[in-house]
């Protein structure tokens, strides 16, 4: 019976570890731990400079959490925990993705299809196009090449845009400010800002507002995931959170990942700081709202309970080890411990790199990387943004975090803080990555 | 068992035939020419429940105009926008053949190559959010008593009255006029009361009571289409829909739609009367 016992504690303590993902020792799945190491060292110098409050780093090879920390505050006298919840923005766009292509493998719909055909308000669209100084109206709206289609929204070459991407940043500026002005009579809303309207709301008042570019004509970062949160409402009959709740975060066991924190975890919310980079770092209040040029974010909406606007492109909370399962389930090929979300081919189908034709995804990547669907993805080495590997995908989250999954070396890499705004982040990122890939050691 | 044998050139032929179908046979295939609705396309502004992709049948308002057009057996679309802005814009385009809607922002320059006619009398209200407001507002049809105040404006509307009265004028999209009525940044709005029942419906639920109708209409306004005579056809087919109206009409269909939306007898008898009067 003794023996009995013994047996049951060792198989408990064994599941409970997995449960809280449970650290190798790094030589066993081909990382140094020495090298390792050098990232306590780096992310602390940031610390210490005050340049970020606090983060959390986890790095995994071969299924298994070679490195994960916590190091700094998640706030004033509280610090940063491993299981910190983090706004993780942009890196909700994935998990929408995932979303949109379980229904895709089900049958709903092609990739194909016009968005029309699900959301009517999609119909009869126009492309602005600005007209000479002097004529008599500021521009002309010229019918559509084509429909928006639903590989447009998933691989942003819809011709939407998003309101808070500053100028310059894509060519053929001309008329953009007079779009964003349209956008803005039309309450149209980045996500960054929960409205108490519900998200098909805006998409069917964005559907109806002309597009910046023929479709298929120009890639650029945009509303498309949030399209494509309400076209999951559509297609599956279910509110956004409770698909994604039921669908990918039970099944993955992504226990910490919410649009909505309940009550009893919003203390485990880290709070976002504002960083000039420089030694400066202010903690945001409670109401802040925060403006960078046409870019407006209230951070502390991260923290309420209930809200009815579920932004696909940026509303999700989460933990950088539910993060990590989610990763892991697409370098798996889709499958985690067993639960299958995705099917290989649609991994497959996701990350490959001609979705986009000859267009570059100059935003947080430029030359030698590509946009799949839901994720930018290294194509060649030849060019400044590296991740360490042809085949590595990645996305990142406004108030810096981002994830790197390399196929090819089997590895994972996570950083999350919640720092704004967002410019520096690159620096630390891309230095990350090069601890993360010089670890690598079989 | 009858053997089938197919001759080498039947069998070319079904080749030839089999190798064509792929091409059009493995799925949808999105261009504008099988999928856009060019053809008499109408561009209407945005105005629960009259004119609103969120209604049954887009709205009254639109179930009506296609009621007329298939009376007339001609082909149409609608497209409903959220813009006066764009309405505008298409108000300028002589390939645009009509618009429709309440606060337009036409001018009388515009108003010289346009037909109105009249779909709908909407009475109207004002209305203002009593939690900020601890003495209600009172307006007992003169503007004056409302001196000093802000009006929230729809964007196109005439404010010369409001301005004359020395009332602040601000402009915005009819949810988003709600919304400033909340937040405080104007005092006041004017609203068709199905609209106000709708927006506060949807939008505001739970305070719907905090919004307070004002003693004393605040006048009365068209909703119209305006056909665009520097169309080619703007002419022909703005005198075909106004006899497809009449019919509608006559045959009871125009009572019907109003009926069946607006669930107000009182309402539809009223309607009646007005585009009677338009129509003699």
């Amino acid at each position: 019976m003794k023996r009995f016992q013994t047996i049951c504690f060792y198989v408990m303590a064994v599941f409970i570890s997995s449960a809280l993902g449970a650290e190798y020792t790094p030589e066993k799945v081909g990382l140094s731990s020495e090298r390792l190491k050098n990232i306590d060292t780096f992310i602390d110098q940031y610390i210490d400079e005050k340049k970020i409050k606090g983060a959390v780093v986890l790095i995994a090879r071969k299924g298994k959490i070679a490195y994960f920390k916590a190091s700094g505050d998640a706030d004033i006298g509280k610090p940063m925990k491993k299981d910190s919840i983090m706004r993780i923005m942009s890196m909700s766009k994935p998990i929408t993705s995932v979303a949109i292509m379980q229904l895709y493998e089900q049958g709903k719909f092609l990739l194909s299809d016009p968005v029309s055909k699900y959301i009517p308000e999609f119909k009869n669209q126009k492309v602005f196009t600005p007209l000479p100084e002097g004529s008599g109206f500021a521009y002309k709206l010229v019918p559509l090449k084509r429909e928006v289609t639903i590989r447009d929204l998933l691989a942003h070459t819809s011709g939407l845009m998003y309101i808070g991407i500053a100028a310059g940043v894509y060519p053929n500026e001309a008329g953009r400010k007079d779009m964003i002005e349209m956008y803005k009579e039309a309450e149209i809303n980045d996500g960054y800002c929960r409205t108490d309207e519900e998200i098909g709301d805006m998409v069917k008042r964005l559907a109806r507002l002309p597009l910046m570019k023929q479709p298929g004509e120009q890639w650029e970062y945009a509303l498309n995931t949030d399209v494509l949160g309400y076209l999951v409402e559509v297609v599956s009959g279910m509110k956004f959170d409770k698909y994604v709740t039921e669908n990918i975060f039970k099944p993955l066991q992504m226990n910490d990942t919410y649009f909505n924190v309940p009550k009893e975890k919003t203390a485990r919310v880290a709070r976002v700081f504002k960083s000039d980079w420089k030694g400066s770092l202010i903690r945001t209040t409670d109401d802040e709202v925060l403006t960078q040029g046409e870019l407006v974010m209230c951070p502390n909406d991260g923290y309420k309970t209930s809200g009815t606007y579920l932004s696909g492109g940026g509303g999700v909370l989460s933990t950088v080890y539910d993060y990590f399962r989610f990763s892991q389930m697409l370098l798996n090929g889709g499958k985690l411990d067993g639960t299958r979300v995705l099917s290989r081919k649609t991994v497959e189908l996701m990350t490959a790199t001609n979705h986009i034709g000859e267009h570059t995804p100059g935003l947080l990547h430029d030359e030698g990387w590509k946009f799949g669907l839901g994720f930018a993805i290294q194509k060649d080495r030849g060019h400044n943004v590296d991740a360490g590997d042809v085949g590595a995908f990645e996305w990142a989250g406004l108030y810096s975090t981002r994830f790197s999954v390399d196929p090819k070396e089997d590895k994972i890499t996570i950083f999350m803080s919640q720092t704004t705004p967002f410019d520096h982040h690159f620096e630390l990122w891309d230095k990350l990555l090069v601890l993360s890939g010089s670890a690598i050691e079989d | 068992m009858k053997n089938i044998i197919i001759k080498p050139t039947k069998l070319l032929v079904l080749l030839m035939f089999f190798l064509s179908v792929p091409l059009t046979a493995t799925g949808p295939r999105v261009s504008s020419n099988i999928l856009s609705l060019e053809k008499n396309e109408v561009f209407a502004l945005d105005l629960p429940p009259f004119i609103s992709t969120e209604a049954d049948k887009n709205g009254a308002l639109s179930e009506i105009v296609n009621a007329v057009f298939a009376e007339e057996k001609i082909e149409n679309s609608i497209s409903i926008i959220p813009l006066q802005s764009m309405i505008k814009y298409y108000l300028t385009q002589d390939t645009t053949l009509a618009v429709m809607g309440r606060h337009l922002g036409i001018s009388k320059e515009d108003n010289k190559s346009l037909m109105e006619i009249p779909l709908y009398l909407s009475n109207e209200y004002y209305l203002y959010y009593k939690p900020l407001h601890a003495k209600n507002l009172e307006f007992n049809g003169k503007l004056s008593n409302l001196k000093g105040l802000r009006y929230g404006a729809s964007s196109g509307e005439e404010t010369a009255a409001y301005e004359n009265a020395q009332i602040k004028v601000e402009n915005g999209r009819t949810l988003s006029l709600f919304k400033k009525l909340k937040k405080g940044t104007v005092d006041f709005i004017s609203m068709p009361t199905q609209s106000a029942q709708w927006i506060l419906k949807k939008n505001f639920a739970h305070e719907s009571k905090d919004f307070v109708m004002m003693q004393g209409g605040s006048g009365s306004v068209f909703i119209s289409i305006y056909f665009n005579l520097k169309h080619p056809e703007g002419k022909t087919l703005a005198g075909s829909f106004k006899k497809g109206l009449q019919s509608i009409v006559t045959n009871g269909k125009y009572a019907s739609i109003l009926e069946k939306h607006l669930k107000n007898p009182d309402d539809v008898k009223l309607q009646l009367e007005q585009i009677n009067k338009f129509l003699k």
